[in-house]
């Protein structure tokens, strides 16, 4: 009777924490509605790779499904690639091609990648404190891709904190804001003129910007292609077929796998680390510096313009797309019923788009 | 079955050890300020390439907008 129970004693309590963790993951996904899509396979796959000699990952000779998946998708980066065709197709870069100066603050608000990264590197090497770093980016391909490209070995904690903190912008960003802009400020006004943007104009934009950030970035080649090929099937108004597809069932297909993926990095012995735990207060810090990245940059800013800017649609640059945009307008009519920041919130919650994937083509040119 | 206790209470033992060896973080402050450079020219770079984009933006805009009578 011995095979009845030969694998049950070999479990380890640290096995046991990895099923709470997977528990709490599925639980965050079904009960909070927090990024379902990734946290409820990543929680089930954790589970599941929690098992001695689990044959969903290699065991010796005999390769496991997981693992296999692994390898073909992610340790080649191609998951997060398919991905972001599927994300572009489903953006719309009309907000800030009638205002283009909001994808300043997009730029701005990749400050706490950076500033994360410095603060990192006191306590881990340059490689994977850069992938910490890029968690603040706020856009989960980006972060793969970059982890993996540094053969980072955190890549499932930098995972976990990407999509957790993706999902906590709407408590994470309020307080930040709150703190550094008065009352009055956030009560500014911004009218928006709705500008008509010619079709050409769209169907320029995708291939203009791979171009010049492929000239100076040429790390970042793949992620932004992807991004906009995407975006360039949407808006040429020949491919709809393919532009719903890559919206819908692409972007599906890939999501399923990748959640399911990135639990073989979330086995007891490789995540059940204390550098795990810094790893998420790292995560948290480069989300606060981020946001305020992008507020004090409008603050900035407004000592110079005649037409004051809200500085809260700062905060919307931190990519995290659409939540964050959402975050500003909603804080806007908390202020002032009558206060409509959405479309530009949303412009600059596209422009963090372009600009994370920047910044990640740039953390790759320094130590690709 | 003493087999499988004494294969239960190694892997224990095992990934009770890797545990506690796996904590091994550095400690070294200045690789914070040297690293400044990084963020002195990363930040400039991503403003320099934004900047480019809404140039061209503003210039596809121009070329490609309706003439207004």
């Amino acid at each position: 009777m011995d095979f009845l129970y030969q694998y049950i004693v070999q479990i380890t309590w640290q096995q046991v924490v990895m099923w709470a963790i997977g528990g709490l993951l599925i639980f965050l996904a079904i009960k909070k509605e927090m990024e379902p899509t990734l946290l409820l396979p990543m929680g089930f796959g954790t589970i599941v790779v929690n098992f001695p000699h689990s044959g969903v990952i290699t065991q010796g000779d005999e390769a496991g499904m997981l693992d296999i998946l692994f390898d073909a998708g992610i340790a080649n980066e191609l998951f997060p690639l398919l991905l972001f065709i599927g994300i572009g197709a489903m953006i719309d870069f009309s907000p800030i091609l009638t205002n283009p100066k909001l994808m300043l603050f997009g730029a701005a608000a990749q400050f706490g990648i950076f500033f994360t990264f410095c603060l990192a590197s006191i306590f881990f090497p340059q490689n994977d404190a850069a992938s910490i770093g890029i968690i603040g980016a706020a856009d989960g391909p980006t972060a793969i891709v970059v982890a993996q490209k540094l053969n980072s070995q955190f890549i499932g904690a930098i995972m976990v904190a990407a999509y957790s903190y993706m999902a906590l912008v709407p408590i994470i960003q309020p307080p930040i804001i709150k703190l550094l802009t008065t009352k009055k400020e956030r009560m500014i006004r911004m009218p928006y003129r709705g500008a008509e943007v010619s079709k050409i104009t769209k169907i320029l934009f995708p291939i203009v910007i791979t171009m010049v950030t492929v000239a100076i970035a040429p790390s970042s080649a793949s992620l932004i292609f992807s991004l906009m090929f995407g975006n360039l099937i949407r808006e040429c108004g020949v491919l709809d077929n393919l532009s719903e597809t890559a919206q819908k069932v692409l972007a599906n297909l890939v999501t399923i796998f990748l959640g399911i993926t990135i639990a073989t990095k979330m086995e007891a012995s490789q995540f059940l680390r204390g550098e795990t735990l810094l790893i998420l207060g790292l995560g948290l810090f480069a989300f606060i510096f981020d946001t305020a990245g992008g507020v004090l940059f409008a603050k900035f800013l407004n000592l110079f313009s005649k037409e004051k800017i809200n500085p809260m649609i700062g905060a919307a640059g931190i990519s995290a797309f659409p939540m964050s945009g959402r975050v500003v307008h909603k804080m806007g009519l908390e202020e002032d019923p009558q206060n409509f920041l959405l479309m530009h919130s949303i412009g600059v919650n596209v422009s963090g788009q372009i600009a994370s994937v920047i910044a990640g083509g740039m953390i790759l040119n320094f130590f690709g | 079955m003493e087999e499988i206790v004494t294969t239960a209470v190694e892997t224990v033992a095992e990934t009770a050890a890797e545990t506690a060896s796996g904590f091994e973080v550095l400690f070294e402050p200045m690789n914070f300020v040297s690293n400044l450079y990084y963020m002195g020219t990363g930040m400039l770079g991503i403003f320099i390439v934004i900047g480019i984009i809404i140039g061209a933006t503003v210039v596809m805009n121009k070329l490609t907008s309706r003439k207004k009578n």
